[in-house]
């Protein structure tokens, strides 16, 4: 059984990604139910909190790229940001990763704002642009490269305004560059993640259905259906690049798009 | 393209009998004065000659009248315009105005340019009470609540009559189901069936086998720039890339009829061929063709107000012409905000000449409209809003998170929601419509658990994906004023009513002077 302690040490080596972190930023990883703060600074400005069991500290989890479901419990993965202010009434978790528990059922909580002003709304930075903007080609010379797209536990849905845009980028790089062959490879963690409130082993079949929902995704962008080879794998390293959020389990939980030139 | 001045084709026997006159037009047009009721404004008037006698509001299939230009219709909230680009257009020999299959309908039955290209159900009752029940409008197949009802019947049209309904039979389980799923991810059984049109003849719930009933009103055939354009590459509620055209392999905008069953405007009419005009055999190429062009011309909107005059009136931008000038599938938050055609008018000045009951309306639709934007409320437990996507459930936002595309105010992505029109337990009763029970057999609705009762089943009719049960397609929402009743099962009689469920739905807290101001906007629009 692979553990996630309450603190997890992660080297954030790479370059690129969103809010570098420090060698020694501490990964908080846990699961609850989620609870609404029903704050009003204009659309979607609404707070999500979740307490670490362990710890019974409060976390402002309300900058994952998917939020919560008043029903279902959350598995929280993330760091906690140094500085940040605390408009919603916890720590703030930036960056951060937040999966729906679906077996997990929970009651419904709303808090009142209590003067917390909430998290006011800005567009993500990873926002795809519209069909007139037109997508630049890669320079020659082409050489292999691999894309990953990072999926919530246990989900094959391509996360808004962050796989959709890993996406683009993706295939507009396949479709504008020619290659020989693409590889299509999604991952399910059967390893059995335990964290302070629960231990996780995703569905085997996920890896499939990830790796189909990305090749059809690699279709309908305009990606020749006759190039694209699909596999599955199970258990693959963590990697840090782009969408990852520098959070090694959750970068587990992907689909790699190999290029072949 | 099939322009106004083109010649005619003439159409075999085999596929219709129909011979097409050649025409010369801008020669004759038809009309010319502002009648009681109906006026023909002519942009494009020289030579045009007038006949003398009102035309009726009623366009009966084959009657070769032609369409103006612009061409203006009262109702209860003030006059709406429709406009061809590049009109008048000759309607005699025209695919859309002609009767092609033996119910002798057309497509302009259902899409009448009075009813903003929609269906009012006061139009239902009066061509009811004009024909005696005889017009084509009234066909057994879909015009009635069931084929197998005595025709002659009042009660066996109750739903058109009443509620503006046309009856949609969906072959169950669906066939080509996006992504290439072969079996359902739910079961249907029949909880209610009042009229038999659900009845084991028709469909066997132990085999899972046959047809389905439902009742729907018909969506209007004007603005379609909109409704078909593509601002994005990607459906986030499905988080896929949008599907591509069959044919051209252009990305689709999703947006087309209630469940989405025909994602293209040739599909549509192909299906609505085979069943609303209960043809044998498909429709042409070129008939296809010449549809496509007049609906990709055809605009319409709400021209002029009762109660606060000209749309366009002090620097406003109400009316159809807007339309078809601006450019369709531009989010309203990245240019023109959604209905802030009607800015201008929330100064006090707000036209000068009108008096003060009029100015204080347009100020009302002006604040109608920063509502519409601005007023944020807690959505909740909204399949295709609070789930798949990660917005979270609830979240905060206002109408224009879904009805977001400016100009036009429908979603500039695929706008398939549950508002829970159609799905227990926020639907409002319906005891005229059929009931079903839908089981999931894999993973339970993300909302509304394994059960669902609905009246129907909506999208997840086209897709057999448990999580899309009572997903409907974005309404339009121009030219609102001419076409009640709303909703896709016309449940909501008239526009204060919309305002009525969405508050219930999503306890928002309207005032009242809130609501007559959405109100007031809606029959302006």
């Amino acid at each position: 059984m692979k553990t996630a302690a309450a603190v997890i040490l992660f080297a954030a080596a790479s370059a690129g990604l969103s809010g570098a972190l420090a060698e020694t930023d501490e990964l908080k990883a846990f699961a609850a139910c989620p609870v609404y703060r029903d704050t009003d600074d204009g659309i979607k400005s609404g707070c999500w909190l979740a307490t670490d069991p362990d710890t019974g500290v409060v976390y402002d989890v309300s900058r994952a790229p998917t939020k919560p479901d008043w029903n279902f419990g959350v598995l929280v993965e993330g760091y906690v940001e140094e500085g940040a202010s605390d408009t919603c009434g916890g720590v703030v978790l930036n960056p951060m990763r937040l999966s729906l528990v679906k077996e997990r059922a929970c009651v419904r909580r709303v808090l009142p704002a209590e003067d917390y002003p909430g998290v006011k709304f800005r567009l993500p930075g990873r926002v795809v642009q519209p069909l007139n903007v037109p997508r630049k080609p890669p320079e020659p010379p082409h050489e292999d490269v691999t894309f990953n797209l990072f999926f919530d536990y246990n989900r094959d849905f391509l996360v808004y305004q962050l796989d959709d845009y890993l996406m683009d980028d993706a295939a507009n790089h396949i479709v504008l560059s020619s290659p020989k062959k693409v590889t299509v490879t999604g991952y399910a963690v059967r390893e059995a993640y335990e964290v302070p409130g629960g231990v996780f082993v995703e569905k085997e079949d996920i890896a499939k259905a990830r790796a189909e929902t990305v090749a059809e995704a690699l279709r309908r962008m305009g990606v020749a259906p006759e190039i694209i080879r699909i596999r599955i794998d199970f258990d693959p390293e963590p990697v840090t690049a782009e969408g990852s959020s520098a959070i090694p389990e959750a970068s587990r939980r992907r689909v790699d798009i190999f290029v072949d030139y | 393209m099939l322009t106004a001045a083109a010649g005619k084709k003439l159409k075999t026997a085999a596929s219709g009998g129909i011979l097409r006159k050649h025409s010369l037009m801008g020669a004759v047009i038809v009309g010319g004065a502002l009648l009681a009721g109906i006026g023909y404004a002519l942009e494009n008037g020289a030579g045009a000659q007038t006949s003398g006698e009102e035309p009726p509001r009623w366009w009966s299939p084959g009657e070769g009248r032609v369409f103006p230009r612009s061409l203006d219709y009262e109702n209860q909230h003030g006059q709406l315009r429709t406009l061809v680009t590049g009109g008048p257009m000759e309607t005699d020999g025209h695919a859309f105005f002609e009767p092609f299959g033996p119910d002798g309908r057309a497509c302009v039955t259902c899409h009448q340019p009075a009813d903003s290209m929609s269906l009012s159900v006061e139009t239902a009752r009066e061509r009811w009470r004009d024909t005696n029940g005889a017009d084509p409008l009234f066909a057994a197949f879909d015009g009635s609540n069931c084929p197998d009802l005595p025709q002659g019947e009042r009660a066996s049209h109750s739903l058109l009559l009443d509620h503006g309904l046309i009856r949609i039979e969906r072959a169950w389980p669906p066939k080509d189901m996006p992504g290439g799923a072969q079996k359902p991810e739910f079961t249907i059984e029949v909880v209610r069936d009042p009229y038999g049109c659900n009845s084991p003849k028709r469909f066997d719930a132990r085999r899972q086998e046959g047809a389905i009933s439902v009742y729907r009103r018909p969506r209007p055939v004007a603005n379609l720039k909109y409704l078909t354009a593509v601002g994005f590459p990607f459906d986030p509620k499905q988080g896929l890339p949008l599907p591509l055209h069959p044919e051209t392999g252009e990305r689709l905008s999703g947006n087309l009829m209630a469940d989405g069953r025909a994602i293209t405007l040739k599909a549509q009419m192909t299906e609505a061929s085979s069943t609303h005009l209960q043809m044998v055999e498909d429709m042409s190429a070129d008939d296809l063709e010449e549809i496509l062009d007049f609906e990709m011309r055809i605009y319409a909107a709400q021209q002029e107000s009762a109660a606060g005059g000209d749309l366009e009136a002090a620097g406003a931008m109400g009316g159809p012409k807007l339309l078809e000038d601006s450019t369709a599938g531009l989010l309203g938050g990245d240019t023109r905000p959604v209905w802030s055609e009607f800015q201008p008018w929330e100064s006090a000045a707000g036209g000068e000449g009108a008096d003060e009951k009029t100015l204080e309306f347009r100020r009302s639709v002006a604040r109608g409209a920063r509502l519409f934007r601005e007023k944020t409320f807690l959505i909740s437990d909204s399949s295709g809003i609070n789930s798949p996507i990660g917005f979270g459930n609830p979240v905060r936002n206002s109408c224009v998170f879904c009805h977001n595309m400016s100009a036009m105010g429908n979603d500039v992505a695929p706008g398939q929601v549950d508002l829970g029109t159609v799905n227990a337990p926020y639907a409002d009763p319906a005891p005229h419509l059929p009931l079903f029970r839908v089981t999931c057999t894999g993973e339970p609705h993300p909302h509304l658990g394994r059960q669902i009762l609905t009246y129907d089943p909506g999208f997840a009719l086209t897709t057999g994906r448990c999580a899309d049960v009572g997903k409907i397609t974005l309404q339009s929402m121009r030219g609102l004023a001419a076409r009640p009743p709303y909703f896709s099962n016309g449940s909501a009689a008239d526009l204060r009513e919309v305002i009525e469920f969405y508050e219930r739905r999503y306890n928002i807290g309207y005032t009242e002077q809130e609501k007559q101001d959405l109100v007031n906007l809606m029959s302006a629009l």
